[in-house]
């Protein structure tokens, strides 16, 4: 469970991220956070994992103190939070199941990780994660060989292999076209349903946002507009969330 | 709008600047024209002949001899000291390289800068006669030498790769729960390897023409003998000496230019 | 002898197959991916094996001869060589290294400048896309990769039997190193040229070499002069080494000097070597930048 109460960031050139946010979010829930580019989203996911700071308010998940979280105490929560980025982050040289195996490090004694000495244990792990995400044949494959769909995916297999509870997505799918972004967005459903994994993406595209998650929230200036399931969500109350009409950029699908 | 005399006009002209350097390059060509003058031919014609016979009918019995004074086995020598040689280069110029690269110093790089300009700058043939003071005209001292002096085109070329590194793998790695050498470890190294191994790759292909140079001056190998051979007018040993080189270089050339491609490639 | 060679094809075969089943993995809902066979441990294997031969070779041949105690004793040598021609830099002999200095820089010049001249006729006909259907650029680029093959003091060592002594054996030896060097580097280029305006001038009813004129050179002549400066810098620093086989320059009294141990005047030849390829690396780099 994460539980943000009135936090606020704010950037050291003087930018306030977010204001007042607070908000809980359940176990195994598929939230979306959607909202203009720079509005705050992205921000409100680094928070999970303490790859931004909070500036004030209090941040609970997996009921410990997020700010308070150093070092060793840190690594090890962050075992258990998986994030998938927009630009996928993979290891282009090496192998789709190198890269899936790199989540397997911080768990690894330290001999064994210097010399990248992974156990049968380990690799089963990483071929069971990219068996779930569906290019188990790909695993032995270069990882710059692959298309930027099957790229995420590999990402999505290395969150897999943590064994996560809670998985963050930044803008999984702003680099890929509209087939394929339908493709990873189901794909967090389904893990979403089968693993029982809180997911927690941010993305601009309304209509997938809308499309496959349960629960939506919406950020305008760095604070929340919308906090509601995705079937009460209307036309003006998107209004409210972008403070204007929606726009071509904010729509995967175009004819629809 | 111009008429199209005007546009042509307007155009660009270096002309002050093209004539300058140009005049610039014939009189640097004229000065050193001297040098072309030549008083003793001796005997030369003669002597190309010889060579020229000798290049097409080599010494048999020194190719295909097996011991140690036999062409293949200083074939085998010269490879030797070019492959030791780059190792030693290649392992010396990586904390040159991590200390002078850019996203890892910062402005601090000068530093480093200048003490790889000047390691580049200095006259090699020197370096190799100190080393001999140290170690004497043998083997081991060409393989000194040429450690020492690939430092400088290996750290240029390593720093190239380091700063060429893809930083967001690290974020990911930051994500899961790394620690810092586990982030060097899975996130750096493996981006940089096969690019260093084709960076000692291509410098071993020059260490090997350097070895061979170096066996002229002195430290053994195939080097030495051509010269040796040649001073003492045996033409056709000369050339056996020769082939041997060609050999080598053409193989190594190859083998090289193979594995590169394939690193590139995948 | 049937049954010999049947039985032992069976033994390959079934190790190929228990090498396939190793590298197999079967997946809890019955999904299989099989690891392709690594040649990355051989490898390893195998360059460890070559480094370590060599190491014998070389190395411990070494020590046992010449011994680890002199070794180690004599490394402060270096040191002191270099501490002699830091402190005692001897400016009184700069006066003798002017002329071996200035032979040094003449002997690059006329090297380079020569050697890229006759580069350029013979990069053309080595390009397959100019010469098209004929086998001339596979004869000539057989016969350039012979030339480069070997470095340019094996040319002057050679030279210097048929030719004597002197800087002319030198600026020789230059000219056919330069020569193998830039004639490929040209090619190479002019293959990957865009070959679509030679083409259409050549359509035109131009002679190939009217066309090359005019729709390649325009394409290559900065990158031409561009690695002319490059091998200029090469030859440069290579020139100083000629002198050992008395080939002309500076590498004659550099041989004799660290054998007087009068590491004073190396030191001012060092100096000197050092300005004058600092100098040209700075032209050099600027006339580059303005070729681009």
């Amino acid at each position: 469970m994460i539980e943000f109460k009135n936090i606020g960031k704010t950037y050291p050139n003087g930018v306030v991220a977010l204001k007042n946010v607070s908000l809980t979010i359940e176990p195994g829930q598929f939230v979306a956070i959607i909202g203009l580019s720079g509005a705050g989203k992205s921000t409100l996911i680094r928070l999970v994992n303490k790859m931004e700071d909070v500036t004030v308010g209090s941040l609970f998940a997996e009921g410990l103190n997020i700010p308070t979280l150093k070092g060793k105490a840190l690594r090890q929560y962050r075992r258990r939070v998986g994030m998938v980025f927009q630009s996928f982050n993979l290891i282009n040289r090496t192998t789709v199941i190198n890269n899936v195996l790199a989540a397997r490090v911080p768990d690894m004694n330290p001999i064994a990780s210097t010399f990248g000495f992974f156990s049968k244990k380990d690799k089963l792990i990483a071929l069971e994660a990219l068996n779930k995400v569906g290019i188990l044949e790909k695993a032995y494959i270069r990882a710059d060989q692959l298309s930027g769909g099957q790229q995420q995916r590999v990402a999505l297999a290395r969150t897999l292999a943590q064994n996560p509870s809670i998985i963050l997505a930044d803008e999984p799918v702003a680099s890929l076209d509209p087939i394929t972004a339908n493709q990873i967005m189901s794909d967090f459903e389904r893990i979403n349903k089968e693993e029982n994994i809180t997911i927690l993406v941010n993305m601009h595209h309304v209509d997938l946002a809308l499309k496959y998650a349960s629960r939506v929230i919406g950020i305008n200036e760095g604070e929340i507009v919308y906090d509601g399931s995705t079937t009460d969500i209307t036309e003006n109350i998107l209004k409210t969330i972008y403070g204007r009409e929606l726009t071509d950029e904010d729509i995967m699908f175009k004819d629809k | 709008m111009k008429t199209v005399i005007e546009t042509y006009n307007d155009r660009p002209k270096h002309t002050v600047r093209n004539v300058l350097i140009s005049i610039f390059l014939l009189a640097l060509i004229i000065w050193s024209i001297p040098v072309l003058q030549h008083d003793r031919f001796l005997g030369g014609a003669e002597i190309a002949k010889n060579i020229a016979r000798a290049f097409i009918n080599p010494s048999w019995d020194n190719i295909f001899n097996t011991r140690v004074d036999g062409i293949p086995y200083l074939m085998f020598q010269t490879v030797g000291m070019a492959v030791l040689g780059t190792l030693l280069g290649a392992i010396l110029a990586i904390p040159f390289a991590f200390l002078t690269a850019k996203n890892i110093v910062g402005k601090f790089n000068i530093i480093g800068n200048t003490i790889i300009t000047t390691i580049r700058s200095f006259p090699f043939f020197l370096l190799l006669l100190m080393i001999i003071r140290v170690s004497g005209p043998g083997e081991f001292t060409a393989v000194l030498a040429i450690g020492i002096l690939s430092i400088g085109m290996i750290s240029k070329l390593y720093i190239e790769i380091i700063e060429d590194i893809d930083p967001g793998i690290l974020q990911s790695l930051d994500a899961l729960g790394a620690t810092r050498l586990q982030k060097i470890r899975h996130g750096i190294l493996p981006q940089l390897s096969a690019n260093i191994i084709s960076v000692v790759i291509y410098r071993f292909e020059i260490n090997v023409k350097n070895a061979t140079i170096f066996g002229i001056i002195g430290t053994g190998g195939i080097g030495t003998t051509l010269r040796l051979a040649m001073d003492a007018g045996r033409w056709r040993d000369a050339s056996a000496a020769l082939w041997g080189i060609i050999v080598v270089v053409v193989i190594v050339d190859y083998f090289s230019t193979k594995i590169r491609k394939k690193l590139i490639d995948g | 002898m049937k049954t010999l060679c049947s039985k032992i094809s069976n033994y390959i075969k079934t190790l190929v197959e228990r090498n396939h089943n190793f590298r197999t993995t079967t997946l809890k809902d019955g999904s299989i991916i099989t690891r392709p066979f690594s040649y990355s441990i051989m490898t390893l294997a195998l360059t460890f094996a070559v480094i370590f031969f060599f190491w014998n070779m070389i190395v411990t041949r070494f020590f046992s001869e010449f011994g680890a105690r002199n070794f180690f004793q004599n490394i402060p040598n270096f040191f002191t060589i270099i501490k002699s021609m830091v402190v005692d830099v001897n400016w009184s002999y700069f006066s003798n290294i002017l002329g071996p200095m200035a032979d040094t820089i003449r002997i690059a010049v006329i090297g380079t400048a020569v050697g890229s001249l006759i580069a350029v006729p013979v990069a053309i006909l080595a390009s397959q896309n100019i010469m098209g259907k004929s086998r001339i650029p596979g004869v000539v680029k057989f016969f350039l990769s012979i030339i480069r093959t070997f470095p340019l003091l094996v040319y002057a060592l050679i030279l210097s039997y048929i030719f004597g002594y002197g800087p002319y054996v030198g600026v020789l030896a230059t000219i056919v190193f330069t020569f193998g060097i830039i004639t490929k580097m040209m090619y190479e280029i002019i293959e990957t040229t865009d070959m679509g305006p030679f083409i259409a001038i050549e359509a035109t009813g131009a002679t190939k070499i009217q066309a090359f004129r005019a729709a390649v050179v325009p394409q290559i002549m900065g990158r031409f002069f561009s690695i002319v400066l490059y091998i200029f810098e090469i030859n440069l620093r290579a020139s100083a080494i000629l002198g050992f086989v008395n080939a002309g320059g500076i590498g004659r009294i550099m041989n004799d000097q660290m054998a007087l141990r009068a590491y004073g005047d190396v030191a001012v030849m060092v100096l000197g070597l050092l300005f004058v390829i600092i100098v040209v690396q700075n032209i050099s780099q600027y006339l580059r930048g303005r070729l681009s």
